[in-house]
């Protein structure tokens, strides 16, 4: 042992000193990058994660689209609002308008992001729901958004309770119907930026699996019915509510099919992240205008505003019937935008209502589908070659002028390669070679330190020696 | 000679910078709003005239005249709001000027680099809560052999008016208005299998269903709950308040009818149980 010891020493002792150096360099480097790329859970790497993310999504919003539906937002805006008189609820009159001319169109699905589990009479969306349940009425496929009871703090089942509605025997029999959940993920900082793909449900005792909007609607854009979707969800629902306690990996590791991608059941917090590429116009007070997506139908290519936002007041209090041409190859959503709905959320992109959340959500699984880390021998590569070149300029220039060329190194080399995968769902995480440059630079400059003290105590002892 | 491959790289960059493909359709905006006479006004498209009403999609290529002197269109292209009339008219839904890679660029970081100093006000404010009755959910189980029914509510503004109906048949059973904010009702002719309960003020109408079931399946009074030397009413009581809290607050109703039945009896400790889960 000790004389393999030896041998490796007498090689490194062979070595020249900027050689030793770049070597040494290289190892703490990848000791760091490894240690970073385990622990994404500290509160430092996330954080540096999430604003990097934050960074590319504002650089990066407002591209054009292919392949992707566009949609409509029938908006329940402060004018509707105030056209409808104020209401303490959101008028069913109102809203039984609203997805009667919703489903009386040639749209893809139609989404409707309002809360429909209140006691309040719902006799009017009833009636317009049974007009067209019946699978001869063409229909497009409709989500309606099923609520949670709030969770308790000491909540320790794993589960929600599901609120009752008047509605969920019609959705029951009614094979287009759907119910989905509403809900995302608030990081810490009180942004928006996942998706929950499911939610772990229990009603009358009876287990249940609520998926999201975003997940159904992939699933109901190719069958209304989502009939294969559901004998996936029917594999992870466990026997009893109860069940939602224990933990089934294998089953939860799982993917299912959603439009052309494989989304997993459980996520990690990268693959859940939203890739948001539309603001709010009304927030954004921009004339950035709205971007444009490309369809195929027959042969025949399409192009459309990803999205068109429609005030629900327009089409509830036209005095003739509105023209439904506006919806076909659509995705309709019905929701709130009114600061008096309170379904206003903090993005990446600003402030939005809860419905342009939802057709962010869908867009960025139709477009990348979830976003993937590249391999860890490819991370470590391109941080090897990386930490390479930034020894390599600390050890031949003083430690400010290669600080300035690292940064220059990452801002214009490793940057523009993270913006340019990230379009294709690839998280290139640029800010590990920052973290790496900012722990050479340290290392730099103490060893520089540390070489000009040596140099003046050598030069403090030689006149007394 | 020279001209030739100058006019083919003239047309390379005029084909570059043309916004779409010849053969895609585009949908470039819609109509707003219509304020003319069906005859006031019409959108050419492809060599033909049509009149389109509001919400009618509008396409790349589409004119709209507007030939009434008093006539108003509204429309929205491009994401923003077009106002034209006679004397605007024709208007020509073209694509908008895409800005250029730089300049889309720079906007983005300068965006990036400097804040927005705009602010937004937010109230700091509670909606409250709009008018519910206590224990109801949207559909509650109750106990069908009963000779009364008590009904509370919450918030609301006066007169409220409390309608029962016959589910299946539409039958009304009872209706009572006032401005109170509870009502009993006297039930001992029986109540139908399905029972929908409407309760309105002046700004909303809450419905509620009640689905009647037998004594016997209620759920059954656990072991651990009451004991032999438990008097029997303190132990109707413990039932009624096990029953509120069982997990999904489907049975909040019917434990509150108990409860209600026992406090009318005079059972101090129904009394007590009642005003606290009222509060």
């Amino acid at each position: 042992m000790s004389a393999i010891t030896t041998q490796y020493g007498r090689y490194w002792g062979k070595l020249n000193r900027h050689t030793r150096h770049i070597l040494i360099n290289c190892f703490i480097g990848i000791i760091v990058v490894l240690i970073v790329h385990k622990a994404q859970d500290l509160k430092f790497i996330s954080s540096q994660v999430a604003q990097g993310f934050d960074l590319m999504l504002r650089l990066q919003s407002n591209s054009d689209l292919e392949d992707v539906p566009p949609f409509v937002f029938l908006d329940i805006d402060s004018d509707s609002h105030l056209a409808w008189g104020e209401p303490v609820v959101t008028p069913r009159d109102k809203l039984a308008q609203l997805l009667e001319y919703a489903l009386s169109s040639q749209a893809k699905a139609v989404i409707l992001d309002i809360d429909l589990n209140l006691p309040v009479d719902s006799q009017p969306i009833e009636s317009v729901l049974n007009t067209f349940g019946s699978p001869d009425a063409g229909s497009p496929p409709l989500i309606l958004m099923k609520t949670f009871r709030e969770l308790s703090p000491k909540n320790a089942d794993g589960y929600r309770e599901l609120r009752p509605s008047t509605l969920d025997s019609l959705v029951a029999k009614t094979a287009h119907y759907h119910w989905a959940s509403p809900l995302f993920e608030v990081d810490s900082d009180f942004i928006l930026r996942r998706w929950k793909q499911w939610v772990a449900g229990c009603s009358n005792h009876e287990p249940r699996l609520i998926p999201s909007s975003q997940l159904l609607l992939l699933a109901v854009y190719s069958d209304p019915t989502a009939r294969n979707f559901y004998v996936a969800m029917e594999k992870l629902t466990p026997s009893s509510c109860l069940g939602w306690k224990k933990a089934r990996p294998g089953l939860l590791n799982t993917t299912v099919q959603a439009g052309e991608h494989d989304i997993h059941w459980q996520g990690s917090d990268l693959q859940r992240l939203i890739m948001f590429n539309i603001g709010w116009p009304s927030y954004l007070n921009s004339n950035a205008g709205v971007p444009d997506t490309t369809l195929k139908e027959d042969g025949q290519a399409y192009r459309f505003k990803a999205l068109t936002i429609i005030p629900a007041h327009i089409v509830t209090e036209s005095p003739v019937i509105p023209d439904t041409a506006l919806l076909k190859n659509h995705v309709v959503i019905i929701g709130n935008s009114s600061q008096y709905g309170g379904d206003l959320h903090a993005t990446p992109l600003g402030l939005m209502p809860g419905s342009l959340v939802i057709v962010n959500a869908v867009h960025s699984l139709f477009s990348i589908g979830e976003i993937e880390p590249p391999p860890l021998p490819v991370i470590l590569l391109i941080e090897l070659g990386l930490l390479i070149g930034i020894s390599l300029l600390f050890t031949t220039n003083p430690p400010g002028r290669a600080s300035l060329l690292s940064t220059g190194l990452v801002v214009f080399v490793i940057f523009p390669i993270a913006c340019i995968v990230f379009k294709e769902g690839v998280w290139l995480d640029f800010t590990l070679p920052l973290i790496a440059v900012e722990l050479h630079e340290l290392l730099a400059i103490a060893e520089y330190k540390f070489k000009t003290k040596k140099q003046e105590d050598s030069c403090l002892e030689s006149p007394s020696s | 000679m020279f001209r030739k491959p100058f006019f083919l790289i003239h047309l390379v960059l005029l084909a570059l910078t043309l916004p779409v493909k010849a053969d895609t359709i585009s949908q470039l905006g819609w109509i707003e709003r219509v304020q003319a006479p069906q005859d006031g006004y019409y959108v050419e498209r492809a060599g033909q005239k049509r009149t389109l009403t509001p919400l009618a999609p509008l396409f790349l290529g589409d004119t709209v005249v507007v030939t009434d002197k008093h006539a108003t269109l509204s429309l929205m292209v491009n994401g923003k709001q077009v106002k034209i009339d006679s004397v605007l008219s024709p208007f020509r839904v073209v694509p908008e000027e895409e800005p250029g890679l730089l300049s889309n660029l720079s906007q983005k970081v300068a965006s990036l680099l400097w804040t927005d100093s705009s602010t937004r006000d937010v109230g700091a404010i509670s909606r409250g809560r709009g008018l519910s009755i206590s224990g109801l959910n949207s559909i509650s189980p109750l106990v069908q052999s009963r000779d009364s029914l008590h009904f509370a509510w919450q918030n609301g503004v006066p007169p409220f008016t409390l309608i029962l109906t016959n589910a299946e048949t539409d039958a009304q059973l009872y209706e009572v208005t006032t401005s109170d904010q509870s009502v009993q009702l006297a039930t001992a002719s029986g109540l139908p299998n399905d029972v929908l309960v409407t309760l309105s003020d002046s700004n909303q109408q809450l419905r509620y269903t009640l689905q009647t079931i037998a004594q016997d399946q209620l759920p059954p009074v656990p072991d651990s709950l009451i004991t032999d030397q438990t008097p029997v009413e303190t132990a109707s009581v413990l039932y009624s308040v096990w029953l509120y809290e069982q997990k999904d607050g489907n049975w909040q109703f019917e434990a509150l009818q108990q409860l209600s039945l026992q406090a009318n009896e005079g059972n101090p400790l129904a009394i007590e149980v009642l005003k606290s889960l009222r509060q």
